[in-house]
């Protein structure tokens, strides 16, 4: 369900987002950091994991909090928040490992209704950036928020 | 205290509750992390790279 996501604590800047993640095995804090690129300055990275011991995020851990619908809602929705502070900007998106890029791609399709309201995705492709569509596969992700 | 505003389109499905502003962000160029996911990122984009227009 739907129904909520997690409350969300900001940084100063608007690169930076922390929640936990609460459910079977504890409460996780999560991080989602925005990174500027240099090289590309329409476009900023995303990282996104729990917050280990040394204040590092780690997107290799697998919480399995029985929450991931909402964790993904959650991130999207930072994701929206983001990029109304950044207007016209792309966010890269790319999993830690190949099968954390296919999870994200079943969020993106499984939330298609909602994510596709605000947000364009490109998808890369056969070494292409191509609009997202349901059934293909991708590598990387390109978010970046609808013009209306 | 500052509370994110939930936005139209969000109305019926999320819930914000409260928003609490870290007083500082930390140096990306501290983090290992960090550095290597932007590493990885700009990889990508160099091998893959996209046109300024692509939402046009």
């Amino acid at each position: 369900m739907y129904d909520n996501i997690y409350p969300i604590e900001e940084s100063h800047s608007k690169f930076q987002f922390e929640f936990y993640s609460i459910g079977p095995n504890g409460k996780i804090k999560k991080r989602i950091v925005f990174i500027k690129d240099i090289h590309r300055i329409d476009t900023f990275h995303i990282g996104f994991g729990d917050v280990n011991e040394e204040d590092e995020v780690d997107d290799l851990s697998v919480s399995d909090n029985k929450d991931s619908k909402k964790i993904l809602l959650t991130v999207v929705f930072t994701i929206h928040q983001f990029l109304k502070v950044f207007p016209n900007k792309y966010i890269l998106v790319h999993g830690s490992t190949p099968a954390r890029t296919r999870l994200y791609q079943i969020g993106i399709r499984n939330h298609w209704e909602i994510i596709s309201q605000q947000l364009e995705i490109y998808g890369l492709t056969k070494n292409k950036w191509k609009l997202f569509e349901q059934g293909v596969s991708y590598n990387a992700f390109l978010i970046k928020q609808k013009i209306k | 205290m500052k509370k994110i505003k939930k936005p139209d389109w969000a109305k019926d499905i999320y819930k914000i509750k409260e928003v609490k502003i870290k007083p500082t962000d930390p140096n990306p160029w501290d983090s290992p992390y960090l550095k290597a996911k932007l590493k990885e990122g700009q990889e990508i984009l160099r091998k893959y790279p996209f046109p300024e227009n692509l939402s046009e």
